[in-house]
């Protein structure tokens, strides 16, 4: 098969998947109940899409062994965090602390080049780490707690496993070249957030939002 | 490597297509989100065209440009767009948009091939332009986060429509094709730089 048509099938097929997610994003999730509204979770709040994204492009693109190293490290933050919250009430992370990670880890992707092992862990680690401490479950009951939980661990590494497993095989030119465009659409939309929200608090403008929380993105 | 006409024709008019459906959001109200960043350069028309000519002129070029294009667009275009937030003023925006795309249309018409830095740069600078008019409109969006991841995929979706038509070139038939679609092109931009459009 041409590159290029892997390529074009590939951009049709994520715009595709993207669109009509678009026009019926909002009725499913309010009636889909807490372990599935939860299991959307890392998708439904964009910076928490932004940085599973770019942290599994980066490490799918340090290939296999990495990738097989990093995916456990960045659960087991996440998990960590998430029990965490169970014990102390979690205030949550500042949007702006999740952008700048996600930018760094996706400029990373966008240069392409090889880092250190154990920097690639710390990397996946801090993103389990920030993700799962801003994912804490907002329900009363135990019962809806513990499904909240398992639907966002699910949800988060679900995505992590699913993008780094194809990133990681992922060899060719063009193919390789696939993951720093999409890294340099996580990178461009973080920049141009982060641009607002030091603008805004530079200005004492309160426009940008302090913490992520379940936004209306989609519309 | 080759690519039947048949396979360009049905992944432009795919690309097309989407570019309709997401016409369909406007009457839900886009006053911010995800829908409005994505319809942003895909309803400025003058937008719409540039990010054509820049994908079609890639495939004009051919490698590397064709893959560097897509990487370095985006992270100038965040560049601008964050001197649009910041409200550092940039001269004549709005002609520099229509004005891109009079000199990208030429670039694709005349079939131009600059050294790759020449493009890189001239690419860039218009970016920069594009993102501060998508920049100035990012404080007023209901969600700034995923109004730019909107627009920035639009774009880049963009580059690609251009890119897909641009593999006609390697037919001589289609060369002329994409050719006149630069003509096109520059003709739009100057009928914004006259007020027409």
């Amino acid at each position: 098969m041409k590159p290029v048509v892997w390529l074009m099938r590939g951009a049709i097929g994520a715009s595709l998947s993207v669109l009509p997610t678009a026009a019926y994003a909002h009725s499913p999730v309010t009636g889909l109940g807490t372990f599935y509204g939860y299991l959307l979770h890392p998708v439904s709040v964009p910076s928490h899409a932004l940085l599973v994204i770019g942290t599994a492009l980066m490490l799918g693109q340090q290939g296999r062994e990495i990738a097989n190293r990093g995916l456990p490290v960045f659960g087991c933050g996440l998990i960590t965090a998430l029990g965490l919250s169970r014990l102390v009430p979690a205030q949550g992370v500042a949007e702006h602390i999740l952008l700048v990670m996600a930018l760094v880890i996706a400029s990373l992707v966008v240069l392409d080049r090889r880092i250190p092992a154990l920097l690639a862990m710390v990397l996946a680690a801090a993103a389990g780490l920030a993700i799962g401490h801003d994912s804490s479950p907002v329900t009363g009951s135990d019962t809806g707690s513990l499904l909240a939980l398992a639907g966002v661990t699910l949800g988060t590494l679900y995505l992590t496993l699913v993008i780094a497993g194809l990133s990681s095989g992922l060899a060719k030119t063009w193919q390789r070249v696939g993951i720093r465009v999409a890294a340099s659409w996580v990178a461009a939309a973080c920049l141009l957030v982060l641009s607002l929200t030091f603008t805004s608090s530079s200005k004492h403008v309160a426009s940008a939002p302090e913490t992520s929380s379940e936004l209306t993105w989609l519309c | 490597m080759t690519l039947s006409l048949r396979s360009c024709l049905i992944f432009a008019l795919l690309l097309t297509a989407q570019i309709s459906a997401a016409h369909a959001h406007s009457s839900e109200g886009i006053a911010g989100g995800l829908a409005s960043g994505f319809l942003h350069p895909i309803l400025g028309f003058d937008h719409l065209v540039a990010m054509v000519a820049v994908g079609l002129w890639g495939a004009f070029l051919g490698m590397p440009a064709i893959w560097i294009l897509p990487v370095v667009f985006p992270l100038v275009m965040a560049a601008g767009g964050a001197l649009g937030i910041a409200g550092v003023p940039l001269p004549a925006v709005e002609t520099w948009v229509a004005g891109s795309a009079v000199a990208l249309g030429l670039c694709v018409a005349l079939a131009l091939r600059p050294p790759l830095w020449v493009a890189a740069v001239l690419v860039g600078v218009f970016a920069i332009f594009h993102g501060h008019a998508h920049g100035t409109e990012l404080p007023t969006a209901a969600n700034p986060l995923s109004y730019a991841l909107g627009f920035v995929v639009a774009t880049g979706l963009l580059h690609l429509c251009g890119v897909a038509l641009g593999m006609l070139s390697r037919y001589e038939l289609g060369t002329y094709a994409i050719r006149a679609g630069g003509a096109v092109i520059a003709t739009v931009g100057l009928a914004f730089l006259a007020g027409y459009a």
